[in-house]
């Protein structure tokens, strides 16, 4: 019995909440009046210092609901505001300020947080009397695209085109020199020494194998071979 | 008692997460129809239709066979290519009436052969808001002739149809999406703090392997060679 | 897991995509855009010197350039709906009240700059109209009782205990006035308050301690003819007040507890002017002479004799001037004048010039529309040679002619501009955009500057009130000026302001004249629309109907060319009063006598209407569908008889409720309904080829939410050949999706473009005074099971909208008071016009898929020259070289 009744009143209650929403505050439409009060800085500038940005700043409650002006010293306050929920701006047409979140409980106690559309629960509090800071100069305009040298030298066809082009200017000079050639002649040697030693050295490994060790001693050979392999003599396999 | 409370608790259910309207109600219809053309139209009784539900929409409709004279008149109203007007007095629950009249073409109704839809629209909280007669065709007509066998009598179907509930901005995925990335970058970041060795050692092995084999023949070449 | 980063990265490289393409460059400012700005018809004026500091009817204070009238600072106050500016006040600082019934707002601000000093609140429980007037440094507040007292607050403004709290103390005192009632008229006059009820005057010196009413008989003040006796504030400084009667004012002074009523008969316009403590009565007369309308005179204050007397050359487009303030020095006398059409205009005496006038009408308009300008008489001309289409030589001789006289143009300049330059440029890009302001003035801005070319002052005209309490008048466009030598041809339709009957207005857009004048209707203007037939002139007739059902159509000879057409005629009426929407049809209507008849209606009581919204008439839908992943179409479901209604209930549980319904204009289905709990508006709506886009406030979340509705028919079209509202087979699907707007939104637009082939963007003016423009591609419903990436051009589905401040098209010009958005398609296909109207105007252009269709300006002409002379240098060098080394090779 008892058990049916706390059940019931179970649903009772969570007919009500949701009445009410996930809201913190359950708003009234009390008469009292309050002053949400801040003060603004700025970014240090030339041009913060020298004009009055003080007349060109307004703070918006609500998005124009409520209005308050900027007195010399940087600090405003908004005159009567009821207690709720609060989005108070600082709208400069050159600088960005980011908006606050103010509620009032019918108490009068004040609570400041950053605003957050996609997770209105989540609460990251601010110090209130509001302290808004200028999160830097508002960019309106988009940087045209310059034309730097570096466009054309970096593009890969000019690369394609250019490079060659040097090689083959280049080059023939370089031949023409004595030592560069017999360095040039030595390398080429080398190189193709080694590259013909890798690709017999893998055609042996794979005959090699399916033979067996019968060809232990030919290999042997082999390896003596390619001791004289630098004269320029095919190696014939026997 | 039990079944009592258990009872309430679905009844709460079902109208928190059941459907659209608030309150439903039972909603009687009284259909007129004029089948005089003419700007000054003369409505006639042409049935009655009884939605028991709103919310279920399941309707209970009631009319006459035509008479000669009523099928006559609606063929002349189709050949004329007139207008074929309906006045539609909804009563609801809490006794108040509020006639609706809805417009088509005649000459649609009779090549349709009759067979019209009436389309009762209901607000949020229940209330009807609209009748409309319509008639499902892909194209309109300009007069039309049918045989008076054919306009025999209405077969109309009831369509109640609801305010749907308004869409809300999906932001529980897009949280999701976001603390998965968190943990992504969480994860992403311990890989990375392994040695360099350890992640480019595919890059690496091989060169070695060239560098070793190219070394290991250079030196027989380089001391035979010279 | 990857697959998520992967998105992530993806959408936040298409949103850098996407917002790079939406900016505006540096260079590009003031190119193709401009503002004026307004402060509203002057409501309080005081002269300092070099400057005007004026206190409007929007709640704007402002400080003017005695030079020249412009703005030199300017605040705006809260919402001129609400709050009202009711004392201004200047000495060494600027003191304002401003505020309703019982909250008031006292601020004081600095005379230079316009940054505010301090700001009190005060708040009263008597929520009757009340006064305030600065006495001796002390404001008082008076607010007179009926049938018991008056209550006199008064406020030191400089006390200490005022200036540390923000509620403002005074001390209270209340004076007996049993005779008080609605028809007592009470104005302040320095330290005394006067009141006149009945036929007897009461006053009372508040300086003096425990003073109590005197009262005086009128009749023996002034003469015993009929008529009430009005008081007029009169400033000077000794107290006096006007008494106003039959139109003929007299001036009485105080002196302790007598009246002292000078004998002359002065204008109820005149005020005192001191020129270094010699006191002089200006006022306004009218004159006979035609050219000089307006007299000014000076008068002595104690003889009542004419010291001065000028005859002013007052223009003709101005309405009938009054002095609101005025200043001398020395022989130079400096008359402010605010005049009934809301300009304002500084005289300067004794020269009788009119050294500026303000057109304050501007700040509020109600209507516009763009025209575009007749092409020029040369290229009409060209235009001419197919008139003898059958004589060749004749043809080919205009031809020459044409040629001839073109580069005469060309190279001697252009001589023959007989229109004074209001000619079509090559993109049409230069227009007339027309408009029609709260004060029954019609103004024609030129687009490129921003000046005005013509106005017409409508005297009596107001605008109709619509849906919401918002005030409209119509614009119809009957004939554009492509049609040579035809003039173009508008009509305005507005409300007669005595009567209530219709006003309609046909003139030229775009020299400014109307042959007929102000036609004044007898009956009252519930809808009027514009019929798609034109005539052999080209004129398009319009249809008007009245409050009682009747029909009519303007020409009136146009009836013979719609007779045939009547029965796919169709009308709407949306009855804001009962919430009801009516739709009538034609058909029934013969070439003698026009019916309306009722063919639907949509009942929906007890919920307000707040917005319909139909299609822009000369849309066009390019697409006919959206071609989905697997390369099927989807159709799109492009009704353009359809009608997007936004309601509001208020519900005991869930407070406001927002509905939303789509409906057929023709038969009246509603063919899709929507709502939404809790929710609250302001709500917009913007209504476009098969979609609708709607903002209200979430009071549950406390977020503005944006909403969009896509309709299509499906995979099969059903009648690809003409749309009819009486065929539907089956019902469109819906796809909708929401999501929220980071800022609070003032009204909404889309763009418009000629062909619709343009992407379209969502223009939003948000209250911060920005406005932002949004791609449609961001708030397209995307379908559910379908991949969405940029194979498929869709942007991935994010709940907030990006609010980048690149994305503002008014960049650092941020605007006051907006009120509405009109969108116009440029001849270029790239290109819409967009204006921006309220307490100030803007107009600028945007291109939403950039400028496709031109050259970019900063083409690098020079760079292309540059590489194509090195080419052919470097080819003519290198041809000699090959040649030369060739030959040495020969030789060798």
């Amino acid at each position: 019995m008892f058990k049916y009744l706390v059940l019931s009143f179970v649903v009772v209650i969570s007919l009500i909440y949701e009445i009410y929403g996930e809201t913190g505050i359950v708003e009234d439409n009390g008469s009292s009046k309050y002053i949400i009060e801040g003060r603004i800085f700025p970014l240090s500038d030339y041009q913060t210092s020298n004009t009055n940005w003080q007349s060109a700043t307004r703070v918006h409650v609500n998005g124009g609901q409520h209005i308050g002006f900027v007195k010399r010293d940087g600090s405003f306050i908004v005159n009567n505001v009821q207690s709720g929920s609060y989005v108070v701006e600082v709208l400069h047409p050159d600088y960005t300020f980011e908006p606050v979140r103010v509620e009032i409980n019918s108490k009068g106690k004040f609570r400041a947080r950053k605003v957050n559309h996609i997770q209105t629960s989540l609460v990251t509090q601010v110090p209130y009397p509001l302290k808004i800071k200028a999160l830097g100069k508002t960019r309106y305009f988009q940087v045209r695209e310059q034309w730097h040298i570096t466009d054309v030298l970096f593009n890969p066809m000019i690369m394609m085109m250019v490079c060659p082009l040097l090689l083959i200017m280049v080059l023939p000079k370089l031949m023409n020199d004595p030592e560069t050639k017999k360095d040039l002649e030595q390398i080429q040697e080398m190189t193709k020494f080694e590259m013909t030693e890798v690709s017999d050295m893998v055609s042996n490994y794979l005959a090699g194998n399916s033979v067996g060790s019968k060809e232990g001693a030919p290999k042997e050979r082999d390896s003596n071979k390619k001791g004289q392999k630098f004269r320029k003599r095919p190696v014939v396999k026997d | 008692m039990k079944q009592l409370l258990i009872f309430c608790l679905l009844v709460w259910l079902f109208i928190n997460y059941g459907n659209c309207i608030e309150h439903d109600s039972s909603v009687v219809i009284n259909l007129k129809h004029a089948l005089s053309g003419g700007p000054n139209p003369v409505f006639k009784d042409r049935g009655t239709i009884t939605i028991p539900s709103l919310r279920l929409s399941q309707a209970v409709v009631h009319q006459k066979r035509l008479t000669d004279v009523e099928r006559i008149q609606i063929q002349k109203l189709a050949n004329d290519n007139d207008l074929y007007r309906i006045n539609a007095t909804v009563i609801a629950n809490d006794e108040i009436e509020r006639s609706f009249i809805s417009t088509i073409k005649a000459c649609m109704l009779a090549e349709a052969e009759l067979d019209d839809r009436l389309s009762v629209s209901v607000d949020y909280m229940g209330r009807v808001i609209g009748v409309s007669l319509v008639i499902a065709s892909k194209a309109t007509c300009e007069g039309s002739n049918v045989s008076i066998d054919k306009l025999g009598e209405f077969t109309t179907n009831v369509y109640v149809r609801h305010t749907e509930t308004g869409i809300i901005p999906d932001t529980a995925t897009y949280i999701d999406k976001l603390q998965k990335e968190k943990e992504a970058k969480e994860r992403d970041d311990h890989k990375d703090n392994r040695s360099f060795l350890a992640k480019y050692w595919i890059y690496i092995v091989p060169v070695v392997i060239v560098m070793v084999i190219s070394s290991a023949t250079n030196p027989e070449a380089q001391g035979g060679g010279q | 897991m990857a697959n998520f980063r992967s998105i992530y990265k993806i959408q936040i490289f298409l949103t850098i995509l996407v917002h790079v393409t939406l900016a505006l460059y540096e260079d590009q400012v003031g190119k193709f855009d401009w503002k004026l700005s307004f402060v509203g018809k002057v409501k309080f004026v005081s002269l300092e010197a070099k400057r005007i500091i004026v206190a409007t009817e929007e709640n704007v204070l402002a400080s003017l350039n005695l030079k020249n009238g412009d703005i030199h600072w300017r605040q705006v106050l809260e919402d001129p709906k609400d709050y009202k500016l009711e004392l201004l006040h200047v000495n060494k600082e600027i003191v304002t009240v401003s505020g309703k019934e019982n909250t008031w707002f006292v601020r004081t601000w600095d005379l230079n700059t316009g940054t505010i000093l301090t700001e009190w609140f005060i708040n009263t429980e008597r929520t009757v109209p009340s006064l305030f007037t600065i006495v001796n440094e002390k404001l008082l507040h008076i607010v007179p009782i009926r049938g018991l007292q008056v209550e006199i607050t008064s406020y030191t403004l400089a006390n200490a205990e005022n200036t540390n709290g923000s509620i403002l103390k005074g001390i209270s005192r209340k004076i007996p006035a049993a005779w008080l009632n609605k028809d007592s008229d009470c104005v302040p006059a320095k330290s005394y308050i006067v009141c006149a009820v009945s036929s007897k005057l009461y006053y009372v010196d508040l300086l003096k301690e425990n003073s109590m009413f005197v009262s005086q008989s009128l009749a023996d003040l002034v003469d015993n003819s009929a008529g009430k006796v009005l008081l007029i504030e009169y400033k000077q400084d000794v107290p006096s007040v006007l008494l106003l009667k039959n139109n003929i004012a007299k001036l009485g002074t105080f002196n302790g507890e007598n009246i002292q009523i000078k004998p002359f008969n002065l204008m109820p316009n005149a005020i005192s002017i001191s020129n270094n403590g010699k006191d002089l009565i200006y006022q306004l007369e009218a004159n006979d002479n035609k050219n000089k309308l307006i007299k000014v005179k000076a008068k002595d204050p104690q003889t009542g004799l004419d010291s001065f007397s000028l005859d002013l050359e007052y223009p003709l487009g101005l309405g009938a001037p009054i002095i609101l303030g005025g200043q001398s020095k020395g022989s130079v006398t400096d008359l402010l004048l605010s005049t009934t059409d809301d300009a304002l205009l500084l005289v300067r005496l004794p020269e009788g010039k009119i050294l500026w006038t303000r057109e304050e009408a501007l700040s509020s308009v109600v209507a516009s529309e763009f025209f575009e300008l007749p092409i020029s008489e040369l290229d009409a001309s060209i235009e001419h040679e197919f008139d003898s289409a059958n004589d060749i030589l004749e043809m080919f001789s205009h031809r020459i002619s044409t040629q001839i006289k073109q580069f005469y143009n060309l190279v001697f300049g252009n001589n023959l501009l007989q229109n004074s330059g209001l000619v079509r440029d090559e993109f049409g890009l230069h227009k007339i955009i027309v408009v029609a302001t709260r004060a029954g003035k019609l103004f024609a801005l030129d687009t490129l500057t921003g000046s005005i070319v013509w106005s017409y002052r409508l005297p009596n005209v107001q605008s109709f009130i619509g849906i919401d309490n918002e005030e409209k008048m119509l614009l119809l466009v009957q004939r554009t000026a492509q049609y040579a030598p035809l003039p173009a041809h508008c009509v305005l339709l507005a409300q007669d302001t005595i009567t209530g009957n219709g006003i309609l207005f046909e003139f030229d857009p775009i020299t400014g004249y109307s042959k007929a004048g102000i036609q004044r209707l007898n009956y009252k203007i519930v809808q009027a629309t514009l019929l798609p037939y034109q005539d052999k002139n080209f004129l398009k007739p319009m249809l008007v109907l009245s409050q009682d059902e009747q029909a009519h159509v303007y020409p009136t000879q146009a009836v013979s060319l719609i007779k045939d057409h009547f029965s796919t005629m169709f009308l709407y009426v949306a009855d804001t009063e009962n919430s009801r929407l009516s739709g009538y049809t034609l058909k029934y209507s013969t070439e003698d006598s026009l019916q309306v008849t009722p063919s639907w209606n949509v009942d929906l009581a007890p919920s307000k209407l707040i917005a319909v919204s139909a299609k822009p008439a000369n849309e066009h839908v390019h697409s006919q569908g959206k071609v989905l992943y697997d390369r099927s179409v989807f159709y799109k479901y492009v009704n353009p008889n359809l009608l997007a209604v936004a309601t509001m209930t208020s519900d005991p549980i869930y407070n406001s409720v927002l509905s939303v319904y789509l409906i057929d204009g023709v038969t009246g289905l509603i063919i899709y309904g929507t709502s939404h709990k809790k929710a609250r508006g302001p709500i917009h709506l913007v209504h476009s080829e098969n979609w609708l886009v709607y903002t209200f406030f979430n009071e549950r979340f406390r977020r503005n939410e944006v909403v969009a509705l896509e309709l299509y028919e499906g995979h099969w079209q059903n009648n690809n050949i003409a749309f009819s509202s009486f065929a539907l087979s089956q019902l469109p699907q819906v796809q909708s999706q929401a999501y929220i707007l980071p800022s609070i939104p003032q009204t909404m637009a889309v763009t418009l473009t000629e062909r619709g082939i343009t992407n379209k963007f969502l223009i939003i003016a948000l209250t911060t005074g920005a406005i932002i423009e949004i791609p449609w591609m961001f708030l397209q419903p995307r379908f559910t099971n379908m991949p969405c990436g940029p194979e498929e051009s869709c942007i991935p589905y994010m709940p907030e909208i990006p609010l980048h401040s690149e994305a503002t098209i008014n960049y650092n010009q941020t605007l006051s008071g907006i009120h509405g958005i009109e969108v116009a398609p440029a001849r270029l296909e790239s290109t819409s016009h967009v204006l921006i109207h309220g307490l100030d105007i803007f107009y600028t252009r945007v291109a939403p898929s950039k400028t496709f269709d031109v050259l970019k300006e900063d083409f690098d002409h020079v760079l292309i020259v540059l590489v194509l002379t090195g080419l052919i240098v470097a080819t003519l060098a290198t041809k000699k070289l090959a040649a030369r080394k060739a030959l040495k090779q020969a030789w060798k």
